[in-house]
């Protein structure tokens, strides 16, 4: 019995395959990252986090993209990822420490949110940063990204009364922020 | 005038969600209540702008130099099908798990010193990555009576799946080295065929039951549960039987 190795596979025009493989996802990346950055950047309210998600994102997009069956639209699909990216990581931050959002946060989020997005209601952007994070992403998923209760709980792993009340309750902070 | 409905109810109805003769009393209300009606308005005028706002932004640089980088020097490689990882690739415990039972299982089969065996190295020595093993007969083709090369879906494993696969194929690969051993090495009885089967459908049973804890609703992982604990009960009462999955 012999046991063998087999030969690494070399690409003969010099570039590698996975090279080539990158160049034709820059499509994919080009016609997608404004959205999954909106959601990162609101989820988040750090922008400097917010491109690390982005490209968290799209890491995964990119090593998970052959399971992509057509089911959905591939926009919605990646929406999807984005949005358990960024849940995932906004959980392990509230596992490590509670963060409050200070007013140089909220500032520099501000600003970070006119510039990114010049047609935006800041008044709106600025009231949904200073809700607590739970109830901030149940609002964005379902008032901003229009996802329905059902699909929010199962995200979040929570009942769909408890979806509903945080909405409710993000609602009302925001009526009462927007109405100072 | 009846007694007001909750916020709640309030919530429900701007979003369209209470049954229809629920709507018609509430509304009923509301054509009553002035209060009631103007706090249903703030709700829907919220909804409305929320739903308006900008659907993308731009990033202050191109991200994609970064991520380009990122990508080539990742590869793509097999996608997290069972396990989810969360991001920056921090690997969950059941993966860990997973992707130590298949090294462990890999080096079992290279442990066993079958003639000239030996475990190869991926080209990057540096690489924690459990390279492929081809066992070939004598003629030098993956010939012998129930040798199965193991190539294809070698190397680290990036899925659950793939890792339980890759025990399996350990498995298979020690089961199969053996019988030829005994064949070529006279004496080499002591080598027990069914105590390598049983550790490896230990080890599978092990990762099927760790992912059935993380994830309890994974069908991939208790599909690979029951197939695993059949073939054990199979062959404690001595049926011949084989491991599909």
């Amino acid at each position: 019995l012999t046991v063998l190795s087999p030969p690494e596979p070399v690409a003969a025009s010099g570039t590698s395959p996975a090279r080539e493989d990158v160049g034709s996802f820059e499509e994919v990346y080009r016609a997608h990252y404004r959205r999954v950055y909106a959601l990162t950047l609101r989820m988040t309210c750090d922008p400097e986090k917010a491109e690390e998600l982005t490209q968290d994102v799209f890491v995964r997009v990119w090593q998970t993209l052959s399971t992509f069956r057509g089911e959905s639209a591939l926009s919605t699909w990646i929406h999807t990822v984005a949005v358990r990216t960024t849940l995932q990581h906004i959980r392990s931050e509230n596992r490590r420490e509670a963060r409050v959002m200070t007013t140089a946060d909220l500032t520099r989020y501000a600003a970070e949110a006119r510039r990114a997005m010049p047609e935006t209601r800041i008044d709106l952007e600025r009231a949904i940063a200073t809700l607590p994070p739970g109830a901030r992403s149940v609002l964005l998923l379902v008032d901003v990204e229009g996802y329905p209760y059902e699909d929010v709980a199962r995200l979040l792993g929570v009942t769909v009364g408890t979806v509903k009340s945080q909405l409710h309750r993000a609602r009302k902070l925001m009526m009462e922020a927007l109405e100072k | 005038m009846r007694a007001h409905p909750s916020e709640a109810r309030l919530h429900d109805h701007a979003d369209q969600a209470l049954a229809p003769h629920e709507a018609a009393e509430l509304e009923r209300h509301l054509a009553e209540c002035a209060a009631c009606a103007a706090q249903v308005e703030r709700i829907r005028s919220l909804t409305t702008s929320l739903a308006a706002l900008a659907p993308g932004a731009e990033p202050a640089r191109d991200l994609w130099p970064a991520l380009a980088a990122r990508l080539e020097a990742e590869g793509r490689g097999e996608p997290a099908r069972v396990i989810d990882f969360p991001a920056h690739r921090r690997a969950a415990p059941a993966a860990v798990w997973l992707q130590r039972a298949a090294a462990a299982a890999v080096l079992f089969v290279g442990g066993i010193g079958v003639g000239r065996a030996t475990l190869a190295r991926a080209a990057d020595p540096s690489s924690p990555t459990i390279a492929p093993i081809v066992v070939s007969g004598p003629s030098g083709g993956a010939t012998g009576p129930g040798l199965t090369p193991a190539s294809n879906g070698g190397g680290t494993p990036r899925s659950a799946m793939q890792a339980a696969r890759q025990v399996q194929r350990a498995g298979t690969d020690y089961v199969a080295a053996v019988g030829a051993f005994a064949e070529l090495a006279p004496g080499a009885a002591e080598f027990d065929v069914q105590q390598g089967r049983d550790a490896t459908l230990s080890i599978i049973a092990g990762a099927a039951q760790e992912l059935l804890r993380v994830s309890p609703a994974d069908s991939a992982a208790a599909e690979l549960l029951r197939v695993v604990s059949a073939a054990r009960a199979a062959d404690a009462q001595g049926v011949a039987n084989e491991v599909h999955f």
